[in-house]
């Protein structure tokens, strides 16, 4: 399903794709870690 | 006086702001703006944007709350004088927009009811606007009531004051809820929706990137336009939330959390409304280009009609849907309240059950106005005015209010104080210029529009344009300076 779905895209669309999950989810998970380490 | 409110928990305080910034528009606006802005290109001034505007003014505003324990009108008073006037305009802002937003959602409560029958037949478009709106053709249809959207009216607002009963305790408890199953309505979404044939096509309309349209300034705008109005601030909320905030607490994180997930989610909403179309377009030959639709017109046309098409599934389908909208605006709805609620709390000490309801019985007798059969029209004029003109002063004011009055020096210094990543210099650069610089173009651009035609047009004339959006901003700035300049009670 997935693959399906990437091997639509083009090369670009996948290198967007990426980027965005990289600052969004990527960025939000440094972020919780963060948070969960000063947490007592 | 009464005693302070804190949040139960750290998790309570980011669930409930995050709650407050996803809403509505992260499913049935961002989809398309990205699709209409360059598709994946988009993906490059949104996260500029949200780098140099969107969580600038978070932290600009988790500071300040948590920096005078206050909500926003009293936290701007705190900065220095005459300045409390924007936080109760921000509170206006909010409130009037929660007076409609709750219309909205009686509207999703009758579409949960309807999904169950597929009420809304094959021509969604006529079921909405005539069966279930009875819109009228002109705007002075204003007396005629509908019944099923004032039930559901009162529905949201019963939800509403029952979520915020005790304010920070019981919203840091309902929030347990109310944000993590958008969520999972949205990954079902998305599972079920890429499994779906022609689902491909869908993404790869999403997703394609269009690098020429980042030459048109109109791409950047919309990118800091859907940042600014997704985020939650601008009302007073963010204010109100961070100074629930014990003194031992982190700003700049909790903010980079919360504007992450927001963006996050609206950035996965895209991906269960375009293999959805995508399914659509295979299913029906109709190009996925002439399916894609925002706003009202994809959660109550093109949503529906989907869903016609999901065999045995649908009703199912059909109410996790609206299930997912309702939850979605539900804790924006009362952070809106909340926000103005803790205004008036704070500067006349009065009680929050009172508070509450009163809040809440002003706004549902204005949201019954937008019940009417000409409501749809008034509803739109409103929110356009208060997203294109009313959010954007208000945060534009903040910025020059804070940037060149107050200091961004002395706030950062107390933000850095108290989180667990610094902010740099960089962010009194975002404040004091570019946050500033995109709003004013916003709207320049805005006032452009305005002026070559009313909004809405041609159903919109100039004098519906008047009351509907001009007039209402006049009487909000003129309400928040009185408000200002009542004198304040507070026991010590």
């Amino acid at each position: 399903m997935l693959a399906a779905i990437l091997g639509k895209l083009p090369a670009s669309a996948i290198v967007m794709l990426i980027v965005a999950c990289a600052v969004l989810y990527g960025g939000l998970a440094v972020c919780i870690v963060l948070a969960k380490k000063r947490e007592p | 006086m009464a005693e302070k409110e804190y949040w139960p928990s750290r998790t309570s305080f980011v669930l409930a702001a995050i709650g407050s910034a996803i809403g509505l528009g992260n499913v049935w606006r961002f989809p398309y703006i990205c699709y209409t802005n360059g598709g994946g290109a988009f993906i490059i001034p949104y996260l500029v944007a949200l780098l140099t505007a969107g969580i600038p003014l978070m932290i600009l505003e988790m500071g300040l709350g948590h920096k005078f324990s206050a909500s926003a009108p009293i936290a701007m008073k705190g900065t220095g004088r005459g300045k409390e006037w924007i936080g109760w305009l921000g509170c206006g802002v909010g409130f009037t927009i929660v007076a409609y937003y709750t219309v909205i959602m009686g509207w999703c409560v009758n579409y949960f009811g309807y999904s169950f029958s597929l009420a809304w037949g094959q021509n969604t478009e006529a079921f909405f606007y005539n069966d279930f709106l009875q819109r009228s053709q002109n705007l002075k249809d204003v007396f005629s009531f509908n019944g099923p959207v004032l039930l559901g009216l009162l529905i949201s607002w019963v939800l509403i004051v029952l979520c915020i009963w005790k304010g920070a305790k019981s919203v840091g408890k309902v929030v347990y809820l109310t944000v993590p199953l958008p969520w999972l309505c949205l990954v079902i979404f998305v599972i079920k929706g890429l499994s779906l044939p022609g689902a491909e096509d869908g993404i790869a309309y999403y997703l394609t990137p269009n690098f020429k349209m980042l030459a048109n300034s109109k791409v950047w705008l919309n990118a800091y336009g859907q940042v600014f109005f997704s985020l939650s601030v601008g009302f007073g909320v963010m204010m109100a939330y961070a100074s629930f905030l014990p003194k031992r607490s982190d700003i700049v994180n909790n903010a980079l959390i919360v504007s992450l997930a927001n963006n996050g989610t609206a950035f996965l909403g895209g991906f269960a409304v375009f293999s959805t179309l995508g399914y659509y377009a295979h299913q029906t030959g109709v190009p996925v280009e002439s399916v894609i639709d925002s706003g009202f017109g994809l959660a109550f046309m093109t949503y529906p009609s989907i869903i016609n098409h999901l065999g045995r599934m649908a009703p199912i389908m059909g109410a996790l849907f609206f299930i997912m909208l309702l939850t979605l605006a539900i804790d924006s709805a009362f952070s809106l309240v909340e926000g103005v609620a803790a205004g008036f709390m704070d500067k006349w000490d009065v009680k929050r059950l009172r508070v509450n309801f009163g809040v809440a019985l002003i706004a549902l007798l204005i949201g019954v106005t937008y019940t009417t059969r000409a409501g749809y029209y008034w509803l739109d004029i409103v929110d356009h005015f208060m997203n294109n003109f009313g959010l954007v002063l208000v945060c534009l004011f903040e910025c020059i209010a804070i940037g060149y009055f107050y200091g961004t020096g002395k706030l950062r210094k107390y933000v850095n104080s108290a989180s667990e990543v610094s902010v740099g210099i960089w962010w009194d650069i975002m404040i004091m210029f570019v946050t500033p610089a995109a709003l004013i173009y916003f709207l320049f651009v805005e006032v452009r529009d305005r002026i070559s035609g009313p909004y809405g047009a041609p159903i919109v004339d100039r004098w519906a344009e008047f009351v509907g959006g001009w007039a209402v901003i006049a009487v909000l700035v003129i309400v928040s300076v009185a408000l200002m300049r009542a004198r304040e009670r507070r026991s010590t």
